[in-house]
This record gives C-alpha cells, sequence and structure tokens, in this order.
C-alpha cells in the first residue's frame, strides 16, 4: 500500500446499508428467503452476524492497521504511543491526519483540528443511532462508541432501526484487529511496497464495493444517493484529504436524500 | 514526545465525545422525520464516498488500474452470491498476477 493511498484510505471500516426490500415484502426480506439487511449473502443479524461480518472487516482493518503502525513509526511516533493511539482512537482515517499533520514538527493544535473534522462525521451516525442503544446515559455512550463506519452501515435494518447487537458484534471483532496490525506494523515495519504486491491494500476498496453493491441492490433511492457521492467524492478527492471529502460526499447524501424521498 | 501525547489524548476524547454524546443525551428520543430520511441516506453515500477516496487517493495519487481486475473478480463473485469475504479473497487472489504482470 503506497504513502498517499495509506492516508486516504484510512477512512473506514466497512458496511452495508440496509436495502429496502421488495415492494411486496416485510421489513428485512430482501426476497431472498434470509433475513439480511443488505449485501451479505448468508443470515446476518444480532452478535453473530456482526461477528461473521466483523470478521472480513476485521481483515481490511489488519492490513491497514500495518501500514499505520509503519508509517507512524516511519514518521518518528514510539511504537508504544502509535499502538495506544490504535487502543484509544480507533479511527485509521483520523490516526493517519494526525500522524501526517505532526511529521516534521508540524503543528499541534493543526493536527487535532484536521482529525476532529474528519472525525465530525461520526456525530450525526451517532445521533442515528441513539435510539437504538440500551441502559442509562453512561451505557448508551459507551456503546455510542462502537460507531465506527463499516459497524454503522451494517447494522441499520431496512425498517430504519439500529441492530444494536450486530453493530457492536463487529466492532468488538475489528478492534483488536486493528489493534494488533498497529503493533505488528509499529514494530517490524513492512515496506509498502510489500502490502501492495500481496495484494493487501486491495482488502477495503473490495470490501466497499461488496457492500455497496449490496446497498444499492434494491433500492433506486439508495442508488441515486450513491451516484451522486461517489461522483463529488472522486472530484473531492482531487483538492481535499479523504476524510473532508467524505464529508462532502455526507452533504451530498443529505441533499439527495431530501430530493430523492417522494419520488422513488 | 509530549506533543504526541497530547494529541493522542486530545483525539482520544475528542472522538469520545463525538460518538458518546448524542446517545447519552438524546436517549431514546426519536428523530424527526426529515432528519431520519437524511440519516438513511448516508450509508450509500459514505459506502460510495469511502470507495472513490480509497482507490484514488488524495490528488488521486493513489490511482492504481492493477486494482481494477481485482475489484471485476469481487464484483462477479458477489453477483454469484458469494460470502462478502470470499469475494474480497477473490479481489486480493487475482490483483497478486495482475500486478506480478504488470511488473514483468
Amino acid at each position: 500500500m503506497r504513502p498517499s493511498r495509506m492516508s486516504a484510505a484510512a477512512v473506514r471500516l466497512t458496511a452495508m446499508k440496509p436495502s429496502p426490500p421488495p415492494a411486496d415484502g416485510p421489513p428485512g426480506d430482501d426476497g431472498d428467503g434470509d433475513d439480511d439487511v443488505g449485501g451479505d449473502h448468508v443470515d446476518s443479524v444480532g452478535w453473530a452476524g456482526g461477528f461473521r461480518i466483523g470478521l472480513g472487516m476485521a481483515a481490511g482493518a489488519f492490513a491497514l492497521a500495518i501500514s499505520f503502525g509503519a508509517f507512524a513509526v516511519t514518521n518518528g511516533w514510539p511504537a508504544w504511543l502509535a499502538i495506544t493511539m490504535s487502543l484509544v482512537v480507533f479511527s485509521g482515517s483520523a490516526q493517519f491526519a494526525i500522524v501526517t499533520a505532526m511529521s516534521g514538527g508540524g503543528a499541534l493544535v493543526a493536527g487535532i483540528g484536521a482529525a476532529a473534522l474528519i472525525n465530525a462525521r461520526f456525530i450525526p451516525m451517532s445521533i442515528a443511532v441513539a435510539r437504538g442503544l440500551h441502559g442509562g446515559p453512561l451505557q448508551r455512550a459507551l456503546e455510542g462508541q462502537g460507531v465506527v463506519d463499516a459497524s454503522f452501515v451494517s447494522a441499520q435494518r431496512t425498517d430504519g432501526t439500529l441492530d444494536r447487537e450486530k453493530m457492536l458484534g463487529a466492532t468488538l471483532v475489528q478492534w483488536p484487529a486493528w489493534i494488533l496490525g498497529t503493533a505488528i506494523g509499529a514494530i517490524f515495519a513492512p515496506s509498502t511496497e510489500f502490502m501492495r504486491t500481496y495484494g493487501l491494500d486491495v482488502i477495503f476498496p473490495a470490501f466497499f464495493l461488496v457492500l455497496l453493491l449490496g446497498a444499492i441492490r434494491f433500492s433506486a433511492r439508495a442508488r441515486i444517493i450513491a451516484g451522486a457521492a461517489l461522483v463529488i467524492g472522486i472530484v473531492a478527492v482531487y483538492f481535499l484529504p479523504g476524510g473532508i471529502a467524505l464529508l462532502l460526499c455526507g452533504a451530498a447524501a443529505t441533499i439527495a436524500a431530501v430530493r430523492t424521498r417522494r419520488s422513488t | 514526545m509530549t506533543a504526541m501525547i497530547v494529541a493522542t489524548i486530545a483525539l482520544a476524547v475528542i472522538n469520545i465525545v463525538f460518538k458518546g454524546a448524542a446517545p447519552a443525551l438524546l436517549g431514546t428520543r426519536a428523530l424527526p422525520r426529515v432528519v431520519a430520511d437524511i440519516v438513511s441516506g448516508f450509508p450509500p453515500a459514505l459506502l460510495a464516498g469511502l470507495l472513490a477516496v480509497e482507490l484514488l487517493g488524495f490528488q488521486w495519487k493513489a490511482a492504481d488500474p492493477t486494482v481494477v481486475p481485482g475489484l471485476a473478480a469481487a464484483a462477479v463473485a458477489w453477483r454469484f452470491r458469494l460470502p462478502d469475504i470470499a469475494c474480497v479473497g477473490a479481489a486480493v487472489v487475482v490483483t497478486i498476477p495482475v500486478r506480478l504482470l504488470a511488473v514483468g
């Protein structure tokens, strides 16, 4: 994985969008006989579904984390601190951003600001999942830490509600993979050429593609939104860092979602 | 070193607040309909955006045509209803020889 892709790549962690069911089907039924909620082709709900889909996400997270660990050490970060960051932050895009911003003596405030801006996408996501979490304020805030890109999307049901167990299960599988990958990358610092030669840099885009296909499979509205976001993402990432380009994609989704609400 | 430690702590706190504030404060209150509609549009937008960002990178410097056959293999595997992880595996398996050929 080349450095330029590493930082761009960092913005992720999989997902699968709830595809609206066929017009005559019940929520959660895409007509294929199972009760999936997106592109996965096996039953995948609850904790078991979360762990299952989390394995795929973890493979991508692991490969990316190796890149992050190597990247951080190369930029002067102690291995222990890179690993600690993965432990307490668990956000690839923000982690790449802050290491990049602070490399060569970059400003602390600028680095934190860039990382915070990139992670601002978690605010609307956490608003969306709030109702589906359990317990009092403290427990809900704790469960909210399970929001990562991939888990968030994969846990959306077709009726718009959250499969809490699936989201948390998927995150619980990815988190240790992220930490372990960072440790391996920080300690052994494999070359980016190694990652590329063995195709490890294709894991995440392939996973995103598969999940996107599942997300738009039955929904014209989702196809319109994805198309708009794709175009905006392609243009935006030419001028802006990946995390900020993603924010713009979210804005596009907002406009498209409102405009297509009644027409599809 | 101190700045790196401060940055790590600050980023961790920011992340915790971003993810935890809404669940703690909103509780079980339902979102307004329009907000729920917008939120439902995030997953496909996020996936499409992630795909673009991942494949092209900042200033398109990460654009790499050798990933295309692998992604096509993943799409074909998906079409044949293989599990997601198998689709990803197909992408990796196809990408390795493609790159070997590209180097050769």
